[in-house]
This record gives structure tokens, sequence and C-alpha cells, in this order.
């Protein structure tokens, strides 16, 4: 997520906007929102998991001993990161949907283990590439 | 392109309130870049 925090305003300015869905109890999705700054980005909770069983999104041990993931970790703690308490299912990761509001999926990234995420530029030039219809009076495309 | 399955654009998700929401409200308005994260924290 500290990541993408940067690319917000570029995503707004491309017509979309951040959602973010986790898997912990509204309290901690809440105190997420609080930690990052983020007050005005939606957030979900989805404990039972089956969003992210539905979008393809990978569970299970392996995910986190992979040589990646270790990688990822190590790499993160060097630049900063320090994990605080965790809330949810440690087994689970993540992945990004970009979803038009027709329901076309413009770009889909499934992270393979932890610290896995997609290149930002891939994921705006997806966004770039979707047309966004003005619902102003103007009824023009922006 | 594909598009999202009706299945999971239902799935009952809750906002940070505790209110029970759909997941298809997050890109109803507007181009949504839904990401899943493994943990808060």
């Amino acid at each position: 997520m500290a990541e993408l925090r940067p690319l917000l305003p570029a995503i707004r300015q491309a017509g979309g906007e951040l959602v973010i869905v986790g898997t912990g109890d509204p309290p901690a999705a809440e105190a997420f929102k609080d930690d990052l700054g983020i007050a005005d980005v939606q957030i979900f909770t989805d404990e039972r998991r089956r969003a992210f069983e539905l979008a393809g999104f990978h569970r299970g041990i392996r995910t986190l001993l992979r040589a990646r993931a270790v990688g990822n970790y190590v790499r993160a703690f060097l630049s900063g990161h320090r994990p605080k308490r965790r809330q949810g299912d440690a087994f689970q990761q993540g992945g990004v949907l970009v979803v038009a509001p027709d329901g076309t999926i413009l770009f889909r990234y499934v992270s393979r283990a932890s610290g896995d995420h997609p290149d930002p530029r891939d994921l705006l030039a997806a966004l770039a590439a979707w047309p966004v219809v003005c619902t102003s009076t103007c009824k023009e495309t922006c | 392109m594909d598009r999202v399955s009706r299945e999971l654009g239902e799935v009952e998700v809750k906002d940070a309130a505790g209110r029970t929401r759909r997941l298809r409200e997050a890109w109803a308005d507007r181009t949504c870049v839904a990401l899943f994260v493994r943990q808060f924290g």
C-alpha cells in the first residue's frame, strides 16, 4: 500500500478511485486508514475472503516461504518499513483489480508472494486507456 | 476484455463503520482500482 499511496493523485486524475479490500475486521480497517493517512479512501473488509477467492488470489503457507517473499520483506525492512500489529489472514495474498463502471476488468495482478506488487506504470496505463465519460452537463469525453 | 463475475460483484463486504456493502459498489460510479491487501497492518 505504501508504494501505491503516492499514486493516488494520478489515479484520480485518470478518473479512477482507489478502494482497499482487506480481511481484518472493520475497526482494523479504520485503524489501517488512520495509520496510512488515507481518510478519504474507501476501505472494505472481506472477513470470509470470498472476494479474494473469486478474484483468484492465492492463499497458503507456501506463498510466505518463497525466496521472493523473504527478499521483499528484507527490502521493505531496509527501506524503513516496520511491520505493526497485523490484522487479517496471514496466509492470504492480495492483488489488484482495475474495474470500469460497466464491469470490464482493465487490469488484473495476482500477488504470488508477500511484497509482490504490480508495476504502478502498468496500472496507470490501464486506467489511461479507458475513456472517462464526463457526467456533468457537458456530456463530453474528458 | 474480461468482466467481473456477477458473483464477485455481489460479495458482501463491510466498510470501516461495519455497514454491509456489495463489492460492486466500488466501481459503480467510476473506474475502481481495487487493491486487495493481505492484511491490515
